[in-house]
């Protein structure tokens, strides 16, 4: 029966798909994504006394303050705001991309919600009780914070919440089949399921690897904390460190998977662009990840003493690999633009400056795929074993983390939601003019922030220090680029999130009510055009990846050249 | 992309030195046996300014601890090549030595020593501060690596400069230095 419904999904839009899903379903997601805006608004809120303490000129440093901060932000952030959203994001692609689709089981859902805001309740007790172990929690540092159990139980609920709602994606899916013994019907659904609900059918093997480690990980860490097994804390560290790390690791592609996926449909809603890639070529390449993914957890661990070099070339040699999926995606996204606009009877370059650039779901897609090339550049050098121990464990990682998962992954999802709250409320966006600039005021402030984050990375700036002088003793140049990484980068980004909040939250309460059959105000309207002829080709959609390519190369090569220099030869 | 793995060639980064570990050695070291170690060496080879100067060819064993690195100064001589060697007797811990421009990277942790070859070549003091969170002092935690001139025109690469190492010795070389 749901195949039958679904052969009409041709005929509607996918604005009309998504305002048609059942209310029981709408209200899960709604919870979720609401979930998901309060951890972020909490992460944001911290962000900005992390803004505060680590702008030198400011003068503020206070470490006991800065590592409780710390830790409450990236869990806040990178643990349960993507949890969250992501999670509305698996049932949007069960019943939203769906015509007709229901989600397997609403209780299910609900159990799962509940699990992962136990976590999130568990996790803030722990912070603000003290356990200042930032996100990683690890053993043995985890011993001087009598907390730290909560974190690992935090963690814990969290990941038995991501198991269920994963499930209970998986079982959505399986009643897509009809005849489940035959190996037609399931190929015909796997073809006519939308590419962003298949790409979130190759997220589930890593979700649920990383549901596993976590298990495996934080069960023994918890009762370790605890008191409860008497193994040494040093021996102890050093297999949650290597199991740490293949589980963060693949943490890290969800984000980047469900990204891309909300990619194509934005562009789909903005654009009105269809592929004109074969859609199994898309399919494919979201294959690559569960694939490639996993074994590259190694490049986490290069200046780590505990793996042979050896190990650490093949591992370099496999994160070269991890880009390829996501670059040639973006090189798809772009193409569909560019021959849908092309088709309108725009020329080779001319179609670029015709895109809906005011619709701020488009500037949040295009700024958010602009910003993760870039910041994708940028890890170039932390990639490859040669290389890593010029920027390893400084501030350059946060310098190409913040970009990745606030300026690509989170307002790539922020202008999915421009669309969820205005289609699913029937409103139409509240202050248009701050959600137009929103988007490019948040990544250009991203790569501020990447951009100087990064020199100060070079120029030696550790990470996750409250007085990056030492004390006085550090370089002064240091304090000049944390002003601008900080003060300038942070502050702006902290605004762009305001605004975000604001829009979102106004909308929903103030935004106009808007008929069910009206086009959607806003800014928001599906780009009108007219097709004239057919376009093939896209090559301009081919520059952004050549550019990424070369600029990688210009690091790599940079790098070998800052220590080919270096006053101390190491190695 | 894998247009880079030609570049390790170019830069002889491709295969691993002599098989081994970059900055690691595999044996598993007892925090108690290693503090032990560089208490001996620091007796052995202290200066009246609290530094210790460092012999070409033999191991330099430094100890980080929540917040200090023992010895808080080393003097090396410019042109000589030494090997430190590195454990931490309580949480993770790294390294990040200051060069001016840049820095060199890496991680100290209990139980597996990271033993880094060096070669200075420009006298100078080097700070080396901790760049992982390692509790509320972290951000106190350094020390010097001080590099004179070379005492004489000796190239680097003694004859005799055999894999200088603490930990697969049985007695420590550090106790027969000058007293």
């Amino acid at each position: 029966m749901a195949t039958m419904a679904n052969t009409d999904m041709a005929n509607k839009s996918l604005a009309q798909l998504i305002g048609e899903t059942h209310p029981d379903d709408q209200k899960l997601m709604a919870a979720y994504a609401i979930a998901g805006l309060l951890s972020l608004v909490g992460a944001f809120a911290l962000a900005a006394v992390l803004v505060v303490i680590k702008t030198p000129a400011l003068g503020l440093a206070n470490g006991e303050l800065y590592y409780r901060m710390l830790t409450g932000h990236s869990i806040l952030g990178f643990v349960y705001w993507f949890a969250f959203i992501q999670s509305a994001l698996l049932i949007a692609g069960a019943t939203a991309l769906r015509d007709g689709g229901r989600l397997w089981s609403l209780k299910l859902g609900w159990l799962a919600f509940a699990f992962m805001a136990l976590g999130l309740v568990v996790n803030m007790v722990g912070v603000f009780a003290g356990a200042d172990v930032l996100y990683t929690a690890f053993p043995p540092l985890a011993e001087s914070f009598p907390a730290t159990p909560l974190i690992y139980l935090g963690y814990l609920f969290v990941a038995a919440g991501a198991f269920l709602i994963t499930l209970d994606f998986l079982a959505t899916v399986f009643t897509w089949v009809d005849r489940k013994r035959s190996l037609q019907a399931w190929k015909r659904m796997l073809d006519e399921m939308h590419i962003s609900a298949f790409a979130a059918v190759c997220a589930v093997p890593l979700i649920f690897s990383i549901v596993l480690t976590a298990f495996f990980l934080y069960i023994p860490a918890f009762r370790w904390s605890m008191g409860w097994i008497s193994t040494d804390a040093r021996e102890f560290a050093l297999n949650f460190r290597l199991t740490y790390h293949v589980m963060f690791h693949i943490i890290h592609y969800i984000p980047a998977m469900a990204m891309i996926a909300v990619a194509y449909v934005l562009v789909e809603l903005t654009t009105g662009a269809g592929s004109i890639y074969r859609k199994t070529v898309a399919k494919g390449l979201f294959l690559m990840y569960p694939a490639v993914v996993p074994p590259t957890f190694l490049y986490h661990l290069m200046a780590d003493p505990s793996i042979t070099q050896g190990i650490k070339i093949i591992g370099s040699a496999l994160s070269l690999l991890v880009w390829i999926p996501s670059l040639l995606h973006m090189f798809i996204v772009t193409g569909m633009m560019e021959a849908g606009m092309r088709s309108a009877g725009y020329g080779l370059f001319g179609w670029i400056r015709h895109l809906p650039w005011r619709n701020p779901a488009f500037a949040s897609l295009i700024m958010g795929m602009a910003t993760f090339g870039i910041a994708g550049s940028l890890t170039a050098v932390l990639l490859q074993e040669q290389t890593a121990a010029l920027l390893h464990g400084t501030f350059a990682v946060p310098a190409y983390i913040h970009p990745m998962v606030v300026g690509a992954a989170s307002l790539i999802y922020m202008g999915a939601m421009y669309y969820g709250v205005t289609i699913c409320m029937k409103r139409d966006l509240w202050g248009p003019r701050l959600a137009r600039i929103q988007p490019y005021l948040l990544s250009v402030a991203l790569v501020v922030f990447a951009w100087v984050g990064t020199m100060a990375g070079y120029a030696g700036v550790p990470r996750r220090t409250a007085d990056i002088t030492f004390g006085g003793v550090a370089p002064e140049s240091w304090q000049a680029l944390m002003n601008v990484a900080m003060g300038v980068g942070g502050t702006l980004s902290l605004i762009a999130g305001v605004l975000f909040f604001v829009v979102i939250g106004m909308t929903q309460f103030a935004g106009k009510k808007r008929p069910a059959a009206a086009a959607l105000g806003g800014g928001l309207a599906m780009l009108a055009l007219t097709r004239t002829r057919e376009v093939v080709y896209t090559p301009t959609a081919l520059i952004p990846g050549i550019i990424f390519v070369l600029v990688v190369l210009m690091f790599t090569a940079g790098a070998f050249a800052t220590m080919g220099n270096w006053p101390i030869r190491f190695g | 992309m894998l247009l880079i793995i030609p570049m390790w060639g170019v830069y002889g980064v491709l295969l691993p030195q002599d098989g081994g570990h970059a900055h690691g050695a595999e044996e598993l070291v007892s925090a108690a046996e290693f503090a032990d170690q560089t208490a001996r060496f620091i007796e052995a080879n202290k200066l009246p300014d609290g530094s210790v100067r460092a012999e070409h060819g033999k191991a330099i064993p430094v100890m980080a601890i929540q917040y200090a690195f023992k010895p808080n100064a080393v003097r090396l001589a410019a042109g000589e090549e030494y090997e430190m060697q590195m454990l931490s007797t309580d949480v993770v811990h790294a390294i990040s030595v200051q060069m001016g421009e840049s820095s060199y990277n890496a991680v100290v942790m209990p139980g597996v020593v990271t033993a880094i070859k060096l070669r200075p070549t420009q006298p100078g003091k080097y700070r080396v501060f901790c760049n992982e969170y390692c509790g509320i002092g972290h951000d106190y935690m350094h020390f010097s690596i001080i590099v004179e001139e070379g005492a004489g025109e000796e190239p680097h690469g003694h004859p005799g400069s055999e894999k200088p190492s603490l930990i697969k010795q049985d007695g420590g070389h550090g106790d027969h230095g000058k007293h």
